[in-house]
Formats: C-alpha cells, sequence, structure tokens
C-alpha cells in the first residue's frame, strides 16, 4: 500500500500509530484507535507490537545505536529477551532477506545509504515483524540504492508481507512489476491524504491516478510522471480515456498517437547563453578531506554566464564537495577556482557573500538571527545600507518568496518549504549573480519543489549563473541547460542532459537512470522508430502538437 | 578520524575484558600517585607502550604518532616547572643570569610530566584496543550498569562524529552569510552563540529520531533482556590484572 499526501499532512505520524508508540510512549492525543491483527495497539505492549510491524524511518544515519551489522540486528533480539543461541539463526536469516549476508561484520560507518536502508529492514524483519512501515526511505538515496530498496521490498511483498510505504519516487515504484501477479503493480493500493490531514482519495493506484489526478497536483503531490503527461495531454485535448501508471502502460496508450506538430523533436531547451562568459572556472581541482579520502581529482569545469548547471553523481561522488569548494568555503589541496576572473581564495567572507549565494541542504544551518524580516536584512545591513533601501528590499523579498506573512516568525519555526524558501532568498539579496544550490527539492513535496525551480529559472533568464547538485533526473530534464557528470572525482561527461539520457555508459556509471520520461520514448521508438527522444511533459505536447498549460 | 581511537583488531588485549582494564587503570593510578621517584612512571610509560604494541598488535608507528603530541606537551610542562620552580634549589646545575636550574627542580618537573604521560599511555592501552561496544557490554554485564543507559550512551556515541560534520557545515553556512568576519571575543562569544541554535535544533532532531528507532525495536519493551554478545571474565583477565599488580609492586618497591 502507498501512502502519499502533502509534506505536514501527518503521514509520519500514522507510521508511529501503527507500531503503538503513539500513545503509548509519544506524549500527545490520540482519538480514534488502531488495531493490529485484532490487537488494539493502545493496550498491547509496544514489545509485542514490535513481533507485528516494524517501522524504517527516512533518515538513514538516525535510526541505529550500535556499531556493526550484525549487533544491529541483535539489538532488537535482545530487547524481547530472545535467548542468543537462537539469534545467529534469525540474523542470518534476515540479513539474506535484503541482501546484506556479506556484510554481516561490517562496521556501519562503512555502508552507503542504501545499505543502512536495507539494514533498517532486516533489523526489524528479524523480530518477525510481517508489516512493514516505512517512511520515506529513499529520500537520502542515490537512484541505484533506490532501485535496490524498491528490488527488496517486492520480494518481500512476494513472500506475503504487508508493506506500507510513504514515497514519492512514483516512477520507479509504479514499474516494478508484481511477479505473483502478472499484470499487477507492485503497489495495490493508494491512499491520499489532503492537506487538512483527512484521506482525499483511496483505491488501486489506476482508480486514484485515474479520478484524482487533478486533486492530486492541486494538493501539491508527486504523480507518476506519465500519469501527469497524459493528464495534461488530456487537457490538452486529446482523447484519453485512461491514465496510464507505469512505463509499459503509457507505451501502449501513446503509440498509436501521430503526430500533428513539427515532425522533429523541439530541441531542448532554448540556451540563453550569452557570449563566453565565464562566470565559474575550476582548473585542475583536488580536494582530499584532512586523513581521508582524495575526493576530487584534478577537476575542471566551466560555467558561463547565464547557465542553469546540474551536478548529478552517485552518493558519495562529490558534488557537495565540489559545490563548496566552488564558492570559496573549502579550500582545494591543488588547483584554484575563480570567479568572474578572481581568485575565490583570495575573497575575504563579505565579498564571497556580495558575488555568490550557496543554499545548503539543510536550510536552517545558515539562519543567524531570530525573525525572517532580520534574516533578509541582516546582509543588507552589514554592508551598512541605509534603512529605508533595506526595508524597502526586504518586504520586496517577502513578498516575492511568500513570506509576508511570516516576517517576525523565528526562522526556526517556519515549515520545510518556508525554510527553503527564506534561506534562498536570503542568499539572494545582495543581489548575487552566482547562485549554487545542493539538493535543492530534497524532501519536498510537489509544490514546494517547483516554487524554488521556477523561481532558479526566472533568475537564469535574468541573467543569474545557477549551479545545483541534485539525484534528480526530472529535474535536470526540465530545468538544466547543461549538466555535469561526477565520477571518481572527476568530470565523467558533460553536456546537454538530451544526450547524458542517450549515454547509458555516462549513466551506469554515475548510477543515474534516465527520466521516466526519456525511457518512455526511446520504448515507443523501438516500435515506432519516428519518435524521438522526448524527456519532458513539455517536449511530448510540442511533439504531439498540442498545448499544454 | 583520530588516531587515539579504537584499532580493530585481534590480540590478548583486546579479548580482555574492558572492565578489567578499567580496574588496571585503577592499579596503574595508584602506582603513579605513590609513586616518589620518577623512574617509577618512566618505566611504566615504557611498560605500557611496549604492551600496546606486543600484546595489543597495534602498529608501533601508529602508538608513536598518537602518542608524540602528548609527549611534546609533557615536554612544555617540564619547561615550564624548571623555569618557575619555587622550591629549594640545594644542587644547581645550570646558572645563567637569574635562572637557576637545579636538580630539585629537575626531579619535580619530570615527575609531574611522566605521572601525566603515564596515565596517557594506559589511556591509548585502552582506546586502542577496547571496542566501545564491548565496553559498554561489560559495564552492563559484569559493572552491574542500566542497560537503558549503557545503550543510549552507545547511541550518542555512534552520533558524535555527526556533530563534527554539522559544526562545520554550520560554520560554513554562516561564513557565506558574511557572518563570521568580526573578530575580538565579543564577536566570538556572539558567534558561538548563533552556531548552538542550529547545532542544537539538529542535535534534538538526531537524538528524537534514534529514540523513536529505538523503541520501535522494542528497547525497554520486555521485562528481561538477553545478550547476544556476552563478555566474560576468563584467565586473561587474571593474568592482566595480575602482571598490572606485580608491574606496579615491583616498581615501587625498587624506587
Amino acid at each position: 500500500m502507498l501512502l502519499l499526501g502533502p509534506t505536514g499532512c501527518g503521514k509520519s505520524t500514522l507510521a508511529l500509530c501503527l507500531n503503538g508508540l503513539i500513545p503509548q510512549l509519544v506524549g500527545g492525543e490520540m482519538q480514534g484507535h488502531v488495531s493490529i491483527r485484532g490487537r488494539d495497539t493502545r493496550q498491547t505492549p509496544v514489545g509485542e507490537l514490535a513481533r507485528q510491524v516494524g517501522l524504517v524511518f527516512q533518515d538513514p544515519e538516525a535510526q541505529f545505536c550500535m556499531l556493526t551489522v550484525e549487533d544491529e540486528v541483535a539489538f532488537g533480539l535482545e530487547n524481547l529477551g530472545i535467548p542468543a543461541e537462537n539469534m545467529d539463526a534469525r540474523i542470518a536469516a534476515a540479513l539474506a532477506l535484503v541482501g546484506l549476508s556479506e556484510q554481516r561484520h561490517t562496521r556501519l560507518d562503512r555502508l552507503s545509504g542504501g545499505m543502512k536502508q536495507r539494514l533498517a529492514l532486516a533489523a526489524v524483519l528479524a523480530l518477525g515483524a510481517r508489516i512493514l512501515v516505512l517512511d520515506e526511505p529513499t529520500s537520502n538515496l542515490d537512484p541505484q540504492g533506490t532501485a535496490d530498496l524498491f528490488a527488496h521490498l517486492a520480494t518481500l511483498k512476494r513472500q506475503g508481507y504487508t508493506i506500507v510505504l510513504v514515497e514519492h519516487k512514483l516512477d520507479e515504484l509504479m514499474d516494478l512489476g508484481d511477479p505473483a501477479h502478472p499484470g499487477q503493480g507492485l503497489v495495490g493500493r493508494v491512499v491520499v491524504w489532503g492537506p487538512d490531514g483527512r484521506i482525499a482519495a483511496t483505491g488501486d493506484p489506476h482508480t486514484v491516478f485515474q479520478q484524482q489526478a487533478g486533486k492530486l497536483l492541486e494538493y501539491g503531490i508527486w504523480l507518476p510522471q506519465v500519469t501527469e503527461l497524459a493528464y495534461r495531454l488530456s487537457r490538452a485535448g486529446l482523447p484519453i480515456e485512461r491514465f496510464p501508471v507505469n512505463s509499459a502502460e503509457a507505451q501502449q496508450l501513446l503509440l498509436p498517437f501521430t503526430t500533428h506538430g513539427p515532425g522533429t523533436a523541439s530541441a531542448a531547451q532554448p540556451n540563453p547563453i550569452s557570449g563566453r562568459h565565464y562566470s565559474i572556472q575550476a582548473v585542475g581541482l583536488e580536494y582530499t578531506y584532512p586523513r581521508g579520502p582524495e575526493v576530487l581529482r584534478g577537476l575542471n569545469l566551466e560555467v558561463q554566464r547565464g547557465e542553469l548547471l546540474a551536478l548529478v553523481g552517485a552518493n558519495g561522488s562529490g558534488k557537495t564537495t565540489l559545490a563548496l569548494s566552488l564558492c570559496g568555503i573549502l579550500r582545494p589541496t591543488h588547483g584554484q577556482v575563480q570567479l568572474d576572473g578572481a581568485d575565490v581564495s583570495r575573497l575575504d567572507g563579505k565579498q564571497l557573500a556580495a558575488q555568490i549565494g550557496y543554499v545548503f541542504q539543510n536550510p536552517e544551518h545558515q539562519f543567524v538571527t531570530a525573525s525572517v524580516a532580520d534574516e533578509l536584512a541582516y546582509g543588507l545591513r552589514l554592508r551598512h545600507r541605509p534603512e529605508e533601501e533595506v526595508q524597502g528590499k526586504v518586504s520586496a523579498m517577502l513578498e516575492q518568496f511568500g513570506l509576508t506573512d511570516q516576517a517576525d516568525v523565528n526562522p526556526f519555526k517556519l515549515s520545510q518549504g518556508q525554510k527553503r524558501r527564506l534561506s534562498v532568498a536570503t542568499m539572494l539579496i545582495l543581489g548575487q549573480e552566482v547562485l549554487i544550490l545542493d539538493e535543492p527539492t530534497f524532501g519536498q513535496d510537489r509544490s514546494n519543489a517547483y516554487r524554488l525551480i521556477d523561481e532558479m529559472r526566472r533568475l537564469q533568464q535574468e541573467g543569474c549563473t545557477i549551479v545545483f547538485a541534485t539525484h534528480d533526473m526530472r529535474l535536470v530534464a526540465e530545468y538544466a541547460t547543461r549538466v555535469a557528470v561526477l565520477d571518481e572525482g572527476r568530470i565523467f561527461f558533460d553536456g546537454s542532459p538530451q544526450d547524458l539520457f542517450a549515454h547509458a555508459d555516462a549513466l551506469r556509471r554515475a548510477q543515474l537512470r534516465a527520466p521516466a520520461l526519456y525511457s518512455l520514448s526511446r520504448a515507443i521508438a523501438a516500435c515506432k522508430p519516428t519518435w524521438p527522444p522526448l524527456a519532458t511533459i513539455d517536449e511530448y505536447c510540442a511533439y504531439l502538437g498540442v498545448r499544454c498549460a | 578520524m583520530s588516531l587515539f581511537d579504537y584499532y580493530e583488531g585481534k590480540s590478548f588485549l583486546h579479548d580482555c575484558n574492558p572492565l578489567v582494564k578499567l580496574v588496571c587503570n585503577a592499579v596503574v593510578l595508584l602506582g603513579v600517585v605513590l609513586a616518589r621517584d620518577p623512574r617509577v612512571p618512566a618505566l611504566l610509560i615504557v611498560t605500557l607502550l611496549l604492551a600496546t604494541w606486543l600484546a595489543g598488535r597495534v602498529p608501533l608507528l601508529r602508538i608513536l604518532r598518537s602518542f608524540a603530541p602528548f609527549f611534546l606537551l609533557g615536554a612544555a610542562l617540564v619547561l615550564f616547572n624548571l623555569l618557575f620552580y619555587r622550591g629549594p634549589r640545594a644542587h644547581s646545575l645550570l646558572a645563567w643570569g637569574p635562572v637557576v636550574l637545579s636538580v630539585e627542580a629537575l626531579r619535580f618537573s619530570s615527575n609531574v610530566a611522566l605521572r601525566m604521560l603515564s596515565l596517557i599511555s594506559f589511556a591509548l592501552l585502552f582506546v586502542s584496543t577496547t571496542d566501545p561496544a564491548l565496553l559498554v557490554l561489560s559495564l552492563i554485564q559484569q559493572g552491574h550498569l542500566d542497560y537503558r543507559l549503557g545503550y543510549s550512551t552507545l547511541a550518542a556515541y555512534r552520533l558524535a562524529p555527526f556533530f563534527g560534520t554539522e559544526y562545520g557545515i554550520i560554520t560554513a553556512a554562516h561564513r557565506l552569510r558574511g557572518a563570521a568576519d568580526a573578530h575580538g571575543p565579543l564577536a566570538v562569544m556572539q558567534r558561538m552563540q548563533r552556531y548552538a541554535l542550529p547545532l542544537l535544533a539538529s542535535a534534538v532532531r538526531k537524538a528524537e529520531r534514534v529514540a523513536l528507532a529505538m523503541d520501535s525495536r522494542a528497547f525497554r519493551a520486555a521485562g528481561r533482556r538477553t545478550y547476544y554478545h556476552s563478555t566474560q571474565v576468563s584467565w586473561r583477565d587474571g593474568l592482566l590484572l595480575l602482571s598490572m599488580l606485580a608491574l606496579v609492586v615491583i616498581l615501587l618497591e625498587l624506587f
């Protein structure tokens, strides 16, 4: 079962209700009741429930308390008072279920994020849980880690486990078939929550996505891209009866359509690159963490003014390190970064801040004052700008980023989406021409993500240079004018998104996957060679000759 | 990754019970306190470092490298005490203007430094050869520590490096806002105050998440807890304790 809902609707709270932590250990008030196999979670001891229901949380770093894989799985068994001699077999069985048998004696800090999430799964499987509740388990994972976790979930479902999944990476998920029931997807039922915390729709994926697509988009919930495509095409007037929920269905749906538009694909994005002016130039960058690994190895990268460059690569490939080096926060061990022709290592904090903005993954990190308005005014006041100018700019920014009502609120009290918008706004108020963002859409629901990206696009069109690190290939397809793939500390590929998607080797090396719509167009082209490669909804609309809103 | 850290391996010392090693620490401490002659802590240092190498199979280079900064600290301590010694000076070694170095001053200052270093040596032996998880286990199983406290400590230990990273990110983030350029004690204090909130916020959040994850796996739920690994007290521990006692007694007798 798949649970969908906008940020803050209470999905994580529900997860805690399912294993009795709410109301038994976590404070608060709960009305109504939950029963697991006929037993009320309010009365059944948490220890008993742990044998039935297993929870896997979002953050792979913060759900363990031991130091090795084996000990971590043993931890729950110890809590239940299982005799030590019976543990060995149960640990082995649980690790085998998630494909971690070989890592049994590995220390946790040497596991990748994807492995950690599978370990969290093994730790609850060992307790005998037949009901698995996963709360956005893949949001910290790269595409490969995500695919591995989903594949193991599919196997578990086949073995009769009940799975409740809160997730927004729907493309990968909906494409997974249920091997036991051919023609049926892994997801049997979808439950959608509205922003008010009530259930807005429930049913099998077809019913929900078919009947509620518009409502879901309005709530800011991610849809499978193929469904969204069909929805937009049908809104534009194409006769589509039944929205597809996975690639195979979308392929069947689109095959009969012939193009009404221009015979060739509308080439990706127009590249508004002005001249040959370099905004950022990195030459021979090397970076080695103190007593740690060498992350960048002689990397060269040039970013022209007005580009929207995406940095992609597997977890740990050096995206964040590169981003931090570009703006002078990390001093490269070798090599040089030039910002508008000036060596960044020679700029002090104030000068840097005037030229370049950097939005961290966690927006809280950059907050320095106690109210939203002060936060925005901070950089200006630091430069002793006249107070009228400060007030004017601040209120304009508040307006632009939809934060006017929150002007006096403490930044730490904002919602996730608001925090993110505030951190971008504070980074722009000085009029910086270069903006670097680390995973800007991480953990955001659809409406927050798009609000932010549209803002980025607007800035780029005004002439700003924007670099962002991401795992989200849809974002790359829709927005990036150029994409650079990092692998082993170097740029392995540098070109347009379209070229990257066609470059299977680069995708594999960087553990990436082409976006769902691109793969779809290639699958169609296999039957109908006239289909060009298309990667975004807009490109499909243009090719099919319809105007999409 | 610090050098003064657990060194994964198999050896006599790795197999000893952590709690017994802690008791040995007390023995060394007692020896150091009772010693009147600087040769006692000096020989203790040599023996302990050799033991870490031979009985703990920690590479000699690693031992020396982790010990070196403390050695320098010790040397600085000696120098400082030599210069500012205010006790009786019967036997002058060297007189140079107002600076007089005496045998008494040398004895006193080296005594202070060597005592400190011998305790550091044992800490090095202990930390290099003791798996933190086993330490907690033996504290719970043999030391009768409340297991809830023990496991919470272990969970916190696991998160420790995270705070280091987090602190680094926050300072960088504030620097980019232009908020870190001011100098002087007041600016530093204000800066610390600004770092504290995001650091605390993420610490509380992480801790809360770990606690929920532990509770979801029935932590504190069942009446009796079992242990997958049990730490035992074996002949090794007897041998270790006896030899440590013997060493200290012999050294104290000799000097």
